[in-house]
């Protein structure tokens, strides 16, 4: 197995309130794993860690190999790892197709084929047509798909999703699952999920982990890990 | 950081197609975006602003011409505020360093004072990545970039004021050219600037970099989640705004054929694209425009005002600019110009309400 | 010229320094609480600067005892102007507080411009002042006793200030404001009450200042946008946020300023406090003593 992202010992505190303690995990290049905890559990944090948003107190954060913690977020980006938002983030006032262009520009030089890629990454995420839309007026199911279709148009390696299935309908939650394992498969993307919820992951992550206060749970249930 | 060469070489050969792309475009924007008043009410502007010379007396022609100015400012102004998020209060330094260079050339090496106005907008340009260096480091609030330009600029400004070189309190004089006592030229010239300016403007807004900045303006979390760098994009937007707001100073040099630290360097000077950009509309295209129309001859009536006078009413100018400031930020951040066009009717809804298909 | 010269222009530039921290410090304090930048700032100093002066030549009176008048005053305008206007933009985007406070600005400007000119508030100060004479010896240095009772009366305002902050109920809750307002408002405290009140403090102290800087008649900045220029610079080389660090920028820009008068020519000691604020900016933007984020 190739390790694409590895947490050593990562910890995080607010004046003084522990927001992560001492998390290490490895994910494998074309796995799909899951953070599950509730509210205030820390997943958010370790996301932000990751995507270096956050810096870490403690740890290493290590991408394919590089050293990556502390690294601001532009960096991070041009590296490979993207991010959907809880509450999704949009760009309120650019349009739909706008939104995703911007993504798609980290790695088009030419903007007629960074439109190109947008629409073709709208298609499929049911915003196509709402293209000319101001993102500040879809309604939340849209803008956390919108936030999704930016991201994915950075072509990462590896896509960090914080509660993307959460507030969805069962249908719309297995629409968006398969839609998102059709992603992985084609392009071989790795998936950091963070829900609250472990029935709503079932379907997409082949390996669960617990975090609660900031601490990672061993998971004896969980099946061993295998890419999707 | 900088730009590679090739990429400046052919940025440049490409440049005369491109703005004639963006001029293209501008006016299908315009097309597709007014209504049937909007567009009669802009051709009516249009062409009353290229026959003013023939039916407006000269003093009206000098009032266009200053309106036009505040106007061409005001773009490069609010390229760096509306678009980029970053608030200007020393854009007299870009405007001065033309006007300076068109001076000195002007007075000093014969060659009269195009070589100064070549070289001003590259110069403006560099104090513009400068100042954006300064002002834009990792780890520092927003504000800070503005409080680095007042004070750079009330430096260079006090700089002026003392050395004699740069002609001190008095300032420079330029000596007379050919077109002297004939506005109608000057009048042209700013028109003309002034449409380039809204060009350009468009051009940059429709490109890779004017993706970034919105996105910056935004959301910055967001934004460098995506991969945009914030620093490399707002030194960019000050370097091009400096550079866009360098012309305004060499066309005050040669209109007003004297530059002073006072009058070219002072925070009013600064203050004047603020105020119309903030009237008329921060972040939009025509806001800026609006706002001259505004700005001008509110100023010029209050000037009459205070010459009619008895008393000294000296103080109403800053009044009466602080008051539309206040008044703009608590009532209307949007500025004039969204009210306007929707009161007139002038503009169609966005296309996704029209019902048109996507 | 010999040491003791260097030591008094030194201490001179000391002196001032403590008044021009004291300006700085409302500064910083309104921005920490309200994160507002508040342009106003030298249209309120020049405004105490005013009121001693005005005191010092209708009534022959002591400028000093203007400052509890004017602090007073500007505290109540203060706390009203933020109640009623400022607390309206404080969630509003940077650029709109920004263009509020600047409006503020110009307003007070042309306010100040159609109150009563007075005499050159520097010799009415004078006049007014200690009739003792005007030289105090002790060691090498030569004290100016005005400039003297400036720096005094900043440091016991400073002094003050402090243990408000620290010990004093309302202190210690407009902290809380600043470090957390959610959680601040949480706790029961009344967000919009406290930072108007630390809008009104701020702005006091931007009065006090003011009068404290009509004491020296070599104190050339007279007009508010050199007052507003003086807070910023100040502010910047401590490091906005930063009590120390405004002390420590106020002193830094009135050593340098004293120096540079005095070394090179007098007109180009405004140019001192622009070039300090500089090299900071370019070795370290945050400030002296700030934090970045």
């Amino acid at each position: 197995m190739t390790e694409l992202l590895s947490l050593e010992a990562v910890s995080k505190n607010f004046d003084g309130v522990a927001a992560v303690v001492e998390v290490s995990l490895t994910v494998a290049a074309g796995a799909s794993v899951a953070l599950v905890g509730s509210g205030g559990a820390g997943k958010t944090t370790l996301l932000d860690l990751i995507a270096g948003a956050l810096r870490p107190d403690q740890g290493h954060i290590r991408f394919d190999g590089r050293e990556i913690a502390g690294l601001p977020p532009e960096r991070v980006a041009a590296l490979g790892i993207a991010r959907a938002f809880d509450p999704p983030r949009p760009f309120p006032a650019l349009s739909v197709e706008d939104n995703v262009v911007v993504g798609a520009l980290l790695r088009e030089r030419s903007l007629t084929e960074a439109r190109r890629q947008a629409l073709a990454l709208l298609e499929p995420l049911g915003l196509a047509a709402l293209r000319h839309r101001p993102a500040a007026s879809l309604q939340p199911g849209e803008r956390k798909r919108l936030d999704l279709a930016r991201a994915l148009a950075t072509r990462p390696r590896l896509l960090l999703l914080d509660e993307i299935l959460a507030e969805a309908s069962p249908d719309e939650a297995a629409a968006l699952a398969e839609t998102l394992r059709e992603f992985a498969r084609r392009d071989g993307l790795t998936l950091l999920l963070a829900e609250h919820d472990r029935h709503t992951v079932a379907a997409l992550a082949g390996r669960v982990l617990a975090l609660e206060h900031g601490t990672l749970e061993p998971d004896p249930g969980a099946p061993a890990e295998a890419p999707p | 950081m900088m730009p590679k060469r090739q990429d400046l070489v052919r940025l440049i050969e490409t440049a005369p197609g491109r703005l004639a792309r963006s001029a293209a475009d501008l006016w299908r924007d315009w097309v597709d975006a007014t209504t049937w008043r909007g567009k009669t009410l802009g051709v009516l502007v249009l062409l009353a602003l290229a026959t003013l010379p023939a039916w407006g007396g000269t003093p009206l022609v000098a009032a266009m011409i200053a309106v036009l100015w505040l106007a061409y400012a005001g773009q490069a102004w609010n390229l760096l505020a509306g678009f980029a998020g970053l608030f200007s209060l020393g854009h007299a330094l870009f405007i001065g360093i033309g006007a300076y260079l068109a001076a000195a050339f002007a007075l000093h090496g014969g060659l009269g004072p195009w070589p100064g106005a070549l070289l001003a907008v590259p110069a403006a340009a560099l104090a513009g990545a400068g100042i954006g260096a300064l002002g834009c480091r990792a780890g520092l609030k927003g504000v800070h970039f503005t409080l680095v330009t007042l004070i750079l600029a009330e430096a260079v400004r006090l700089g002026a004021l003392h050395l004699d070189g740069l002609g001190a309190a008095a300032g420079l004089a330029l000596p007379h050219p050919a077109t002297a006592g004939k506005p109608v030229a000057f009048y042209y010239a700013i028109l003309i600037l002034t449409g380039l300016a809204l060009v350009v403007v468009r051009l940059l807004l429709r490109s890779r970099l004017g993706y970034r900045w919105l996105a910056l303006r935004e959301d910055p979390g967001a934004a460098a989640a995506s991969g945009i760098d914030p620093y490399r994009a707002r030194v960019a937007a000050a370097t091009i705004s400096a550079a866009l707001a360098a012309p305004a100073g060499v066309f005050l040099a040669l209109y007003l054929r004297h530059v002073d630290a006072e009058q070219t360097l002072s925070l009013s000077r600064s203050l004047g694209p603020v105020l119309g950009a903030a009237l008329g509309g921060i972040g939009t295209l025509v806001g800026p425009v609006l706002g001259a129309f505004v700005v001008v001859p509110a100023d010029q009536a209050l000037t009459w005002l205070i010459g009619r006078s008895h008393h000294d009413l000296s103080a109403l100018k800053p009044l009466a600019a602080g008051l539309a400031l206040v008044l703009v930020a608590v009532a209307a951040p949007g500025g004039l110009w969204p009210g306007l066009a929707r009161r007139l009717g002038l503009l169609k809804p966005p296309p996704d309400q029209r019902g048109d298909a996507a | 010229m010999s040491l003791a010269f260097y030591l008094n222009i030194v201490m001179s530039g000391l002196l001032t320094g403590l008044v021009y921290g004291l300006a700085a410090l409302g500064l910083s304090l309104i921005f920490t609480v309200t994160r507002i930048v508040n342009f106003a700032h030298g249209g309120l100093m020049a405004f105490g600067l005013w009121g001693a002066a005005a005191l010092a030549a209708r009534h022959g009176a002591d400028p000093l005892l203007a400052m509890p008048v004017v602090a007073a005053g500007l505290f109540l305008g203060g706390f009203l102007l933020h109640r009623l206007l400022l607390g309206r933009v404080a969630a509003a985007p940077e650029h709109l507080r920004t263009l509020t406070t600047l409006g503020l600005a110009l307003i007070l400007s042309a306010g100040l411009a159609a109150l009563p000119a007075t005499a050159p508030p520097g010799a009415a100060v004078a006049a007014a002042a200690s009739p003792t004479g005007d030289g105090l010896t002790f060691g090498p240095f030569l004290f100016d006793r005005i400039e003297l009772r400036a720096a005094l009366m900043a440091g016991i305002v400073t002094a003050l200030l402090v243990l408000f902050f620290n010990l004093g109920r309302t202190g210690k809750a407009i902290r809380a404001c600043a470090d957390n307002p959610f959680g601040a408002r949480l706790v029961g405290l009344n967000l919009e009450r406290l930072q108007a009140a630390t809008f009104g403090l701020g702005a006091a102290i931007a009065g006090i200042a003011g009068c404290l800087l009509a004491q020296s008649d070599s104190v050339r900045p007279h007009s508010a946008s050199d007052f507003l220029a003086l807070g910023l610079i100040v502010a910047l080389v401590g490091g906005l946020g930063s009590v120390e660090g405004a002390l420590l920028g106020g002193v830094a820009v009135g050593v340098a300023e004293s120096l540079g008068g005095a070394l090179l020519a007098p007109p180009l000691k405004d140019l001192a406090g622009y070039a300090v604020v500089l090299l900071v900016l370019v070795l370290r933007p945050q400030g002296l003593l700030g934090h970045s984020e």
